[in-house]
């Protein structure tokens, strides 16, 4: 009696000991647990697009389910507060748009919530340097007419952009100084929508914003691209000359996005959700969606992703004091 | 067709009440012009943060002073008896107040069912639906059957409860 | 000409049993959403999106389409039975619609706002297929300068809405403004009046704060007496008569340029179309005193407004791909979502889509007078539940429709304060329509100053340099000074005395 009793307390034991041991290392993603993935911007707008295209081929290559969770709110700082103060068990994620996150903690007088270390860097996604663009008709075909009429005339030149130190304004503020002249830089608080519909009106001379933003009128040939600040000539338009080729320096910006978590990520879990969304950038339909949208997929793993982001956060401040408050 | 129709009392209450809240918005221009001056007025391009404040925040100041004067002077607009209402009235108002500012506070820390399920009853009750059977077979179907409703098949994310039972029947 | 061929295909496409069954749920599904306080079309349409996956992309934009337009009546039905507004293009028919239903005329209502809507959306799309570019052209004239001073227009009609006190009026439009400045100002970044709470960051948001004024308001206003003799009205009949017909034609048509010129114009939100209509209703009325208590005019303009608003904002999105508010927006998304980009080349890239949906725009509204006419009986008979029901009914609705908006208890929190706000306000006999008017103003007016002001280096002479900015600014002045005869100490005098 008492060997079987033994042996059924060290069944029992065992059993607990390896469902314990089990639930301790329960594989992410848990069946029947959900992911949320927080985009910190109303539904429908460009980063809303691009987590929606990413996330089927995320949900096949994770084996889990993914819900977008729209938070908008004060220019992404509802949404990413929302990412930082979550538990770091990867059920919750975040899509990051740099560097206008960036100069939210940045700047002291927005009293956010969280820094560079409230995030795990996971996946960079894309990277759309800003487009300069003039309507199709306007007596300005090159950069060097615009810095041209600027020099003649300061101030008079006007060009719109986006959201204060969003990713177009600083660089309008960018090419400003690139340019050695003075232009009247108009800023739309609703976004890159009211800057573009500003420009095609006439009421200013040129535009600043990322290629998916002007992908339908340029495509048209309603408005043309004269120029982009990046590094290298753009694969999407490979016809605009950068703002480095034209002999300006200091001339590079751009709205950069990637997967974040809430700091503290376990690495396992980083590495396996890095390694999904990877794949899932890689499939034929995302990449063309993004194509088509005229959006530049760069995949970078989180190493890369943060040693960027520090990067990014350098300029940006530096940016930002040269700036001031306006 | 003035003084006749309404309140034989002179309304003393309502022009009471009247005179307070302009006072009351008297204080909130101050208020306001008072934290306008921590902002810049103007800058380089035209108004600044605190343009519009001061002048809001002014004029709100100059209109409830114009405010009171007219509450002070002028008839009332009805009768003390119909401004205030009768105890079952202030007991309705009161207790929903008290139910709406309960449900902020509870709905995320136990979760949506059961604080709706409360709110519901007890408002039920309050409001005179006396029979307890359906009053909590209604806010069954409020608390429950709407968790259901909105969180799958509308995608609006309730909060679930962490509560006894109600993980069990998986809100 | 050749424009006609191709809608005549589109209508051949869309009139496919299955495209119409879209367009059919969609209404549906839109006209619910509507009714649910605080979830807007625009919840509504992000909701379905990832389902739309599935359908191909032309029926998959019939289907949010509808639902976008749809959820513009939806709106409605609440607001006339119950007063309670479900988002912000709502609340101006809040103000004689629920009167008209506590006269036992809601079915009068609801039946005049379902054939306004019918008759703007329809027009509006008309509009689309025939002039959509040159409309575009027009519209795009509409830069800062000239959309401040049509909105400095808009304000000034806001002496139209003062109504008994013009001191209460002006005092709601200065709180309204104080609202509206409730967050990050559009100059420097910094947070006004946030009281370091970060989820005031953005601002408030306007259908929450409307849901407190109006519809908890309400309803604490209503919980002072014991039964609802409002709701329990007898219902006198379901149509509206020969004379309320013929009051409503003249707003219809008037609520349907208004709606169509603001829907195109940047900017613009769908509120102000309701507002501007029931504001020049008002002032063109013979009989302005009726308005408040019951006015037909009151509801057939700014339904009508509402509608032809809706569809007319989608021209900028078909013919430039701009997306003019946060709904449309979504319906871009969904384009893009089906590798379609919407913007001058989709007429020639994909006449397919494009073509089959505009059909089914007109199909969509047809259908949407045709669903909504049968249920308003249905719809009506909704007032016969237990008020006691009732209130706690709407009282949850929204709750969960502030908290669905704002992914908080905080923001439910919010809704509460403006609900003992809107009690409070009604106790004291202040209009709140004002107030609504400056709050959706108020921040709108702010940024468009700044923007023309950055455009010209700081100079206001930049408010003059077009015609449509001089002639629209003039005209606000006009109008305002027409008004100050109604500031005179002898007039307030009579105001006071009209009080009572």
């Amino acid at each position: 009696m008492r060997g079987s009793y033994f042996a059924k307390l060290a069944v029992v034991l065992i059993g607990a000991t390896m469902m314990l041991t089990g639930m301790a290392s329960a594989e992410y993603p848990e069946q029947g647990k959900v992911i949320r993935m927080v985009v910190p911007w109303a539904p429908g707008g460009s980063v809303d697009v691009f987590a929606r295209l990413m996330v089927p081929g995320l949900e096949k290559e994770l084996g889990a389910t993914i819900e977008i969770v729209n938070l908008p709110g004060a220019g992404a700082q509802v949404g990413m507060t929302e990412v930082a103060r979550s538990a770091p068990d990867g059920y919750t994620l975040g899509v990051a748009s740099l560097p206008g996150l960036q100069t939210i903690y940045l700047d002291p007088a927005r009293q956010a919530a969280f820094n560079n270390a409230s995030f795990t860097k996971i996946t960079l996604t894309s990277m759309d340097p800003e487009a300069i663009a003039v309507k199709a008709d306007s007596p300005f075909q090159s950069i060097a007419d615009l810095a041209e009429a600027a020099r003649k005339e300061p101030g008079s030149i006007r060009v719109a952009v986006g959201g204060l130190m969003g990713d177009s304004h600083l660089g309008g503020i960018l090419m400003e100084k690139a340019i050695g002249a003075d232009v009247a830089l108009v800023t739309f608080d609703g976004g890159l929508t009211p800057a573009l519909t500003a420009m095609l009106g006439g009421h200013t001379h040129a535009y600043v914003g990322a290629p998916p933003s002007i992908a339908a009128v340029a495509q048209a040939g309603d408005i043309r691209v004269i120029g982009m600040m990046s590094e290298e000539r753009n694969a999407l338009l490979p016809d605009v000359p950068t703002l480095k080729e034209l002999g300006f320096e200091n001339a590079v910006m751009g709205a950069s996005r990637g997967i974040v978590g809430p700091a503290g990520l376990p690495e396992d879990i980083v590495a396996k959700l890095d390694a999904a969304i990877q794949k899932a950038m890689a499939l034929p339909e995302v990449q063309a969606s993004l194509k088509n949208a005229w959006s530049t997929a760069v995949v970078a793993g989180p190493a890369e992703f943060q040693s960027y982001w520090d990067t990014l956060d350098a300029d940006t401040s530096a940016l930002m004091k040269e700036v001031g408050e306006q | 067709m003035a003084g006749e129709k309404h309140g034989t009392t002179s309304g003393g209450l309502v022009k009471t009440v009247q005179q307070a809240g302009a006072i009351a918005f008297f204080i909130l221009g101050g208020f306001i012009l008072w934290d306008a001056s921590h902002f810049r007025y103007l800058t380089a391009i035209g108004p600044g943060p605190g343009f519009f404040p001061v002048w809001v925040g002014g004029f709100l100041v100059v209109l409830s002073a114009g405010l009171f004067i007219q509450a002070s002077t002028s008839e009332a607009t009805f009768a003390d008896e119909e401004f205030v209402p009768d105890r079952d009235g202030i007991r309705r108002v009161l207790s929903t107040l008290v139910a709406l500012v309960l449900f902020v506070w509870a709905l995320e820390r136990i979760g949506y069912s059961p604080t709706a399920f409360a709110f519901s009853f007890v408002l039920l009750i309050i409001f005179g639906r006396t029979r307890i059977v359906i009053s909590l077979a209604l806010s069954v179907l409020v608390s429950v059957v709407l968790f259901y409703i909105f969180n799958h098949l509308l995608g609006v994310r309730l909060p679930s409860s962490p509560l006894g039972l109600w993980p069990a029947i998986g809100i | 000409m050749e424009t006609f061929g191709f809608l005549m295909q589109g209508f051949a496409v869309a009139l496919q049993p299955n495209y119409l069954l879209l367009a059919l749920a969609g209404c549906f599904i839109g006209t619910l959403v509507g009714v649910l306080p605080g979830i807007g079309p625009s919840a509504g349409t992000a909701i379905l999106l990832p389902l739309t996956f599935q359908l191909e992309p032309a029926g998959a934009i019939i289907l949010l389409s509808a639902i976008y337009y749809g959820a513009q009546y939806g709106g409605t039905i609440t607001s006339v039975l119950l007063s309670v507004p479900g988002e912000a293009s709502s609340v101006v028919t809040c103000f004689d619609g629920y009167p008209m239903a506590q006269q036992g005329r809601a079915g009068s209502a609801l039946c005049v706002a379902a054939v306004g809507s019918f008759v703007g959306g329809t027009v509006a799309t008309f509009g689309l297929v025939v002039a959509a570019p040159t409309m575009v052209a027009i519209a795009l004239q509409f830069g800062p300068a000239e959309q401040f001073a049509l909105m400095v227009l808009g304000l000034s009609l806001i002496m139209v809405l003062a109504g008994k006190s013009v001191v209460k009026a002006l005092i709601m439009g200065m709180l309204g403004l104080i609202l509206g400045m409730v967050g990050m100002d559009p100059t420097a970044g910094v947070p006004r009046f946030t009281f370091g709470q970060m989820h005031l960051l953005g601002g408030l948001d306007l259908v929450v704060v409307v849901m407190g004024l109006f519809g908890i308001g309400e309803i604490l206003v209503s919980l002072e007496k014991k039964a609802a003799p409002a709701i329990s009205a007898s219902i006198r009949s379901l149509l509206p008569t020969r004379e309320e017909a013929r009051q409503s034609v003249a707003p219809i048509a008037r609520g349907t340029l208004i709606g169509f010129a603001l829907g195109l114009i940047p900017g613009m939100q769908p509120s102000l179309s309701t507002f501007v209509s029931y504001m020049a209703e008002r002032r063109l009325s013979r009989t302005p005193e009726r308005f408040g208590n019951g006015a037909i005019e009151g509801v057939a303009g700014p339904e009508t407004a509402n509608n032809a608003f809706v569809n007319a904002a989608l021209i900028p999105l078909f013919t430039l791909g701009i997306p003019t508010t946060a709904t449309i927006a979504v319906l871009q998304g969904a384009f893009m979502m089906h590798g379609v980009l919407p913007g001058p080349l989709l007429f020639r890239d994909h006449p397919d889509i494009i073509w089959p949906v505009i059909a089914s725009l007109y199909v969509g509204n047809a259908l949407l007078l045709v669903l909504n006419l049968p249920l308003i009986g249905i719809w009506v008979s909704l007032l016969r539940v237990p008020y006691a029901l009732l209130y706690v009914l709407i009282l949850i609705f929204t709750l969960i429709g502030a908290y669905s908006i704002t992914g908080s208890s905080y923001g439910v929190g919010v809704m509460i304060f403006f609900g003992v706000v809107g009690y409070a306000l009604r106790k004291l006999d202040f209009p709140l329509a004002p107030l609504v008017l400056t709050f959706v103003l108020g921040p709108l007016i702010e940024r468009a100053l700044r923007a023309s002001l950055q455009m010209s280096n700081g100079s206001p002479s930049i408010l003059f340099e077009s015609w449509t900015s001089t002639v629209l600014l003039v005209a606000a002045c006009l109008i305002l000074l027409s008004s100050v005869p109604r500031l005179s100490p002898v007039n307030l005098n009579e105001a006071r005395e009209d009080n009572e």
